[in-house]
């Protein structure tokens, strides 16, 4: 069911066409490379594969550093939104080969930038060094001596700089005073930060200068450390300093503008060359995946059915130089699953795979889950102005935009959500939550809507929750029918009839037991529905203890078995969601209405107010309500539904073809 | 008698008030918390990694719903004791049911907010490793507002039901 039907092929290609055989399987892209043994495979075919694979793996960092480096001086960036949604600019095969074969270009620019940017780091990492020397020196800078003679010194006199605790700083003074006899000469400055240090230059003779080293660990000062170059007074040096900065900073400017000037140019061809080397990249690999020899390369190749002959013309072309042949697959050997589901399901594929890959051989949930989830969105989301609001945008971002593959199945899925969104919003009779009666100046729709409008959740919340309920029911029985039909399928036709058959048969009677018995079915059927409902538990209870042993293990484990319908009236009571989040949208709706009704008669401010609390409030509502609306349906399908057939333990098909980040290449 | 009566009739209202109030503070501080939770996550997985904003920010935004389902609640039911928008006040018995009516999400709001928010924290560093893997990061959380949305039905269920007598 709505998988694409596999086939294996065993190809062996000689090694003189093995890049034009492998290039055109890429073209169709329909063939995933495969072997049988693990582990390293050496044959001197492989040595050529593998020292190109490590020369273009190479080649992309480059590319990549390219990118890193010039991205952020590119000039004409492609669209933000564009971009995000995947548009790609496209670029003719032609012209994509003829562009990415200049290896000297390549090897050019690279170097080229490899220059650049070592200048520009070389620039900035030297403008850091200065910017802290002008930082040091501006504590510094209202002393007038020359620096030189707390660095260097003369023949007689030395000094040094420190920072003082303003707490010693009179104890120091007077130190100083005292233990050299007058031959010292020293000044206070205030520090940078005034209130807790200070500044002190100190001079002495050179001869004291162990004096003063002794008296500075005394009073725990921390010296301040002059590099020799600067020689003159602080202030002289920062200004050279600055002057210096400021010629660097020009260069670096330069540079800048260097690089803005090339960027787009470089980037427009390196990011096709990259794209180019991704594709040779991944045919290299996909080669490796093969059995080398001496001459040649042997593969299993997984290839949908319906695509087969595509491939087998391929190498008809190639006849003498390789050998392809159909083969069975070996006994439980994974098979790569291809979903495969009709265009107005398909949507939803993303979805399916997000839970897991189907396994090959079982139902793909996708296209039965399709009408319920789409229902149970409309349902959620409730609100017709919001669906139409809603439908309209995503309807002109699919006509607007040429979206990545993924991302345009996404958004065909919202659209149809909000489509379905719109008529069960004009059902239920929500139009910005209650907006056709809340305002006055709406009256003459409300005819119209009432027409429309079968039902009425807010007063009856009753009829619209049975309908969940149903709803529920209904998926959770065929989501039982599915294991089934699989079980069938297999050939345990008894476990299908006792695991499922007996499920289906106990919960239907029971539901209609329930209905007899409230008069909502006529009395005629209640015997009828007692039957089905006994039967039911009575294959169960005979059938659930059967891998146990002992009788009375059979007949114990039959017995708990019914208790699962505690877990099957869950699962139904779970749907009441649908309700829940559908009458959420419109009483957020609702609030909102009656608080623009309520500033409305506001003097001269009332009416812009009530708008714009409008437009604001419906867009919050909108972007919550969407959030919930779609979660919540996509639970139900893989908590309730999924969880009673889907065997998710299937293996993405990966053939092996043309993906580019960049760029699409057209023929 | 007078006085009495007088009592009783403003009860009512009063009582509806007491629960409009509970729903909303509950259930809002719920939300609050949880999404306190996430966000420490958040700031945690963006200081490695900035460009997850956007991600973060629709996984910390999961446990804001019920605080929206608390407003809602208390709105709806000061619009049922007639507080809102007009109306004849309610009496004492319908204010009480009123009131009561919004025990569920003000008490469910509140807990499943909390342990939303720890779920969906528990996402945000689940995606700063596997950002691909964010529908099923978004999946996760939502398991624990099941029981906040079911407690918006039963009560918006009592208020209807309440509404008719």
């Amino acid at each position: 069911m709505a998988l694409a039907k596999m086939c294996k092929a065993r190809a062996a290609v000689h090694k003189s066409v093995l890049t034009e055989v492998t290039q055109k399987l890429q073209n169709l892209g329909c063939c995933q490379f495969a072997s049988k043994s693990e582990g390293i495979k050496d044959g001197a075919v492989a040595q050529n594969i593998r020292t190109a694979l490590k020369l273009i793996e190479e080649r992309i960092a480059d590319a990549k550093f390219v990118c890193r480096v010039l991205e952020p001086y590119e000039q004409n960036k492609a669209g933000g939104m564009a971009k995000m949604l995947g548009d790609m600019p496209e670029v003719s095969s032609k012209k994509f080969y003829a562009a990415t074969t200049n290896e000297h270009k390549f090897a050019n620019q690279v170097a080229w930038l490899r220059k650049k940017e070592k200048e520009s780091t070389d620039l900035r990492s030297e403008l850091a060094k200065l910017k802290a020397q002008v930082v040091q020196l501006s504590a510094l800078e209202k002393i007038e001596y020359p620096l030189e003679l707390f660095s260097a010194g003369t023949e007689e006199i030395s000094g040094s700089i420190y920072a003082v605790p303003s707490n010693v700083s009179d104890a120091l003074e007077t130190a100083l005073d005292e233990r050299f006899d007058g031959m010292v000469e020293f000044k206070r400055y205030a520090g940078e930060d005034k209130e807790s240090q200070l500044i002190f230059a100190v001079l002495c003779r050179r001869c004291d200068l162990e004096k003063l080293r002794e008296t500075a660990s005394e009073f725990s000062l921390t010296k301040i450390e002059i590099a020799r170059e600067f020689t003159d007074t602080a202030l002289v040096e920062k200004a050279k300093l600055e002057a210096k900065i400021s010629i660097l900073e020009k260069q670096d400017a330069k540079i800048s503008e260097e690089l803005s000037e090339k960027a787009d140019e470089v980037l427009g061809f390196i990011r096709i060359a990259s794209d180019f080397l991704a594709i040779r990249r991944d045919r290299a690999l996909a080669i490796l995946e093969g059995e080398p020899t001496e001459n040649i390369y042997i593969w299993d190749l997984w290839i949908p059915r319906d695509r087969f002959k595509d491939v087998e013309a391929v190498f008809k072309e190639y006849e003498d130089t390789t050998d392809f042949a159909e083969i069975e697959p070996e006994e439980g050997e994974t098979v790569p699953t291809l979903l495969k589901n009709p265009g107005w399901s398909n949507s939803l594929e993303p979805l399916t795979l997000m839970y897991g890959t189907p396994t090959y051989g079982a139902v793909d949930p996708t296209t039965v889950m399709a009408p319920f989830f789409f229902l149970f969105l409309g349902m959620c989301f409730g609100d017709a102005g919001y669906g139409l609001i809603l439908s309209a945008l995503f309807g002109y971002y699919l006509v607007r935009y040429k979206l990545s593959p993924t991302l345009r199945k996404f958004f065909i899925m919202l659209f149809v959500g909000m489509v379905c969104t719109v008529i069960f919003g004009a059902i239920s009779g929500s139009f910005f939550g209650d907006a056709i009666t809340a305002f006055g100046f709406m009256k003459p729709v409300v005819p119209l809507a009432r027409k429309l409008q079968l039902l009425d959740p807010m007063n009856d919340p009753m009829t619209l929750l049975t309908i969940s309920l149903i709803l529920g029911f209904i998926q959770v029985i065929f989501g039982i029918c599915l294991a089934f039909y699989m079980n069938w399928k297999n050939g345990e036709k008894f476990a299908a009839i006792a695991d499922q058959g007996g499920w289906i048969i106990f919960l239907v009677g029971l539901v209609m037991v329930g209905l007899t018995m409230s008069g909502k079915l006529p009395a005629s059927l209640a015997l009828v529905s007692k039957l089905l409902a006994t039967g039911g538990a009575l294959l169960l209870f005979l059938t659930q203890g059967r891998d146990k042993p002992s009788i009375f293990g059979k007949a114990f484990s039959g017995l708990m078995s019914l208790y699962n319908v505690t877990g099957y009236l869950g699962d139904v009571l779970s749907y009441s969601r649908l309700l829940a989040l559908g009458l959420g949208s419109a009483a957020v709706g609702l609030v909102i209405n009656l608080l623009c009704n309520l500033i409305a008669p506001t003097h001269f401010v009332g009416v812009p107010l009530a708008i714009a609390l409008f437009v604001f409030g419906h867009s919050f509502s909108i972007a919550v309500n969407l959030l919930g609306a779609f979660i919540h349906p996509l639970r139900l399908q893989y908590v309730e539904f999924f969880g009673k057939f889907y065997d998710a333990n299937g293996m993405d098909f990966k053939p092996l073809r043309k993906e580019t980040q960049f760029a699409k290449i057209t023929d | 008698m007078d006085v009495l009566s007088a009592m009783t009739q403003q009860l009512g209202p009063v009582l509806a008030v007491l629960g409009a109030a509970l729903a909303v503070g509950f259930a809002g501080s719920g939300s609050a918390w949880g999404i306190g939770l996430a966000n420490e996550a958040a700031a945690g997985i963006m200081t490695e990694d900035p460009k997850k904003f956007g991600y973060a920010l629709v996984l910390l935004a999961l446990p804001g719903t019920q605080g929206i389902y608390g407003l809602l609640v208390a709105v709806l039911a000061l619009q049922n004791a007639g507080l809102l928008g007009g109306g004849e006040l309610c009496g004492l018995w319908k204010g009480l049911g009123i009131g009561l009516s919004c025990l569920p999400i003000a008490i469910v709001g509140f807990y499943s907010a909390i342990w939303q928010g720890k779920s969906s924290a528990a996402s945000i560093l689940m995606i700063s490793k596997r950002p691909e893997e964010i529908g099923k990061a978004v999946i996760l959380p939502a398991m624990c507002e099941t029981y906040a949305v079911f407690g918006l039905l039963v009560s918006i269920l009592m208020l209807t039901g309440i509404g008719k007598f």
